[in-house]
């Protein structure tokens, strides 16, 4: 476990997380209105 | 192998990368200061909500505002809907209130699976008339005008279209021409309407906006062209003291494109026509494209509360710039911006009333603890409420005294 989490690899996570947010955030907030009526 | 990876990467890094920066500028827009709308205190200026937005997602947008004093109560119209953008389940609501504070709703007028939007009310023979715009297209772009009339503001009749503009036919007749969007009716005497409405007039290459009068709020004829050079819309009129009529047109550019970006052309058409109103002269301001004005008078001088696009600019009119409702003096030959009210992103779209030494405007702006540009506001954060202002007519002749004091002595002195 300790092998599978090194520092390059949480970087990367963070980094993937960090960036699905800021391109899901102005999506979601412009779709969600499609999906009421 | 790997150059195709790197090849794939590069790729993903072009797609993802303009995604992640409006990620990045929507937090910036939201955690951004506005400014402080501080106003000269001869103003004593108050400002509130009059209609909140709440919180659900189907009626958070309240938009396109007007107001009239009539039967000795105001009384608020405004748009209702989900975002800015086409929604056919919008409605347009009506508010009364004795006092501008505490507002009731009282109507609610919609056409059944149409969105509808820019409201304006007039007294027309003492009754309350109506005329708004449907709206078919998912960016919304009305290309005709629907009338209602009340004689107590609370009851409606049915909407219905309007015939349209008699337009002379050349032949001493005249001939019906369909797809023309009203503004805002007025009159000097209370027997004859004037109101510019903007259409399709034979022989323009744009919508364009002509002078049109009725006696009874019906039919409508024209009675000139005002400025046909360019495209031009929402057009707003005040007669002057002369008898003249000075008009507001907001024109997007002057032949030089560029829409979602701005330009640098973007601008206020002010046109004026002496009696019979049959030839108009012109100029432009630069300083803002004036969206959804209301022109008003106080102490014989015209000013105009409208959108201020911060101009000039060479990006006028950005969807990626935040705007705000402004006061203007409105000259034959220019705009004076005067003060800004409190405000952000998706705004303006005004209606004025005047009580004694009072004025009453209302308008819509996002919560104004963030400073959202237009584009955030138009369909990924649309809550927007209706604000009321209330300042001193008294005081906003010695604001435009000292503009007009400042733009003297700021001015070249001649030898």
């Amino acid at each position: 476990m300790a092998r599978f989490f090194t520092g390059r690899r949480v970087a990367r996570i963070v980094l993937s997380l960090a960036v699905g947010v800021l391109v899901a955030w102005p999506i979601a907030m412009y779709a969600r209105h499609f999906l009421v009526r | 192998m790997r150059a195709l990876k790197i090849v794939l990467k590069v790729l993903a890094g072009l797609v993802i990368a303009p995604w992640v920066l409006i990620g990045v500028l929507f937090i910036w827009w939201n955690v951004r200061r506005p400014p402080s709308f501080a106003t000269p205190a001869v103003l004593k200026h108050e400002n509130s909500v009059a209609v909140a937005a709440g919180k659900d997602l189907r009626t958070q947008h309240l938009s396109n505002t007007d107001l009239v004093d009539y039967r000795g109560s105001l009384f608020l119209i405004h748009a209702r809907t989900k975002w800015h953008l086409e929604d056919r389940n919008g409605a347009l609501v009506v508010q009364r209130s004795a006092d501008a504070k505490a507002w009731e709703e009282v109507a609610r007028i919609t056409v059944p699976g149409t969105d509808v939007r820019d409201p304006k009310f007039a007294v027309i023979g003492g009754r309350l008339f109506l005329y708004f715009l449907p709206n078919t297209e998912f960016d919304p772009s009305p290309k005709t005008t629907y009338w209602s009339v009340s004689d107590d503001g609370v009851h409606w009749q049915e909407p219905r279209e309007v015939d349209g503009i008699w337009l002379p036919d050349g032949k001493g007749g005249w001939t019906l021409s369909k797809s023309w969007n009203y503004w805002r009716p007025k009159t000097r005497d209370g027997r004859t309407w004037y109101m510019l409405a903007s259409g399709p007039l034979p022989g323009a290459a744009r919508r364009v906006s002509v002078l049109i009068r009725s006696t009874d709020g019906l039919r409508w004829e024209m009675v000139s062209p005002v400025w046909t050079v360019f495209g031009n819309g929402e057009p707003e009129m005040e007669f002057q003291g002369d008898g003249s009529i000075i008009a507001c047109l907001r024109c997007g550019s002057l032949g030089t494109g560029g829409y979602e970006f701005g330009n640098a052309t973007g601008n206020t058409v002010i046109a004026v026509a002496k009696p019979p109103y049959l030839e108009w002269s012109t100029a432009h301001s630069f300083i803002t494209r004036l969206d959804g004005s209301t022109m008003f008078t106080v102490g014989g001088r015209i000013f105009a509360a409208g959108r201020n696009h911060l101009g000039p600019r060479a990006d006028l009119g950005n969807h990626l710039a935040t705007k705000r409702t402004a006061i203007y003096e409105v000259k034959r030959d220019r705009l004076v911006h005067l003060f800004d009210l409190p405000s952000s992103g998706d705004t303006a779209y005004t209606g004025v009333v005047i009580r004694g030494d009072d004025v009453y405007v209302s308008y819509y702006s996002p919560p104004v603890g963030k400073d959202l540009p237009w584009i955030a506001a138009i369909c990924f954060q649309p809550r927007t409420d209706i604000r009321m202002s209330r300042f001193s007519a008294t005081g906003l002749l010695a604001v435009a005294d000292a503009a007009a004091a400042g733009a003297a002595s700021a001015a070249p002195k001649g030898d």
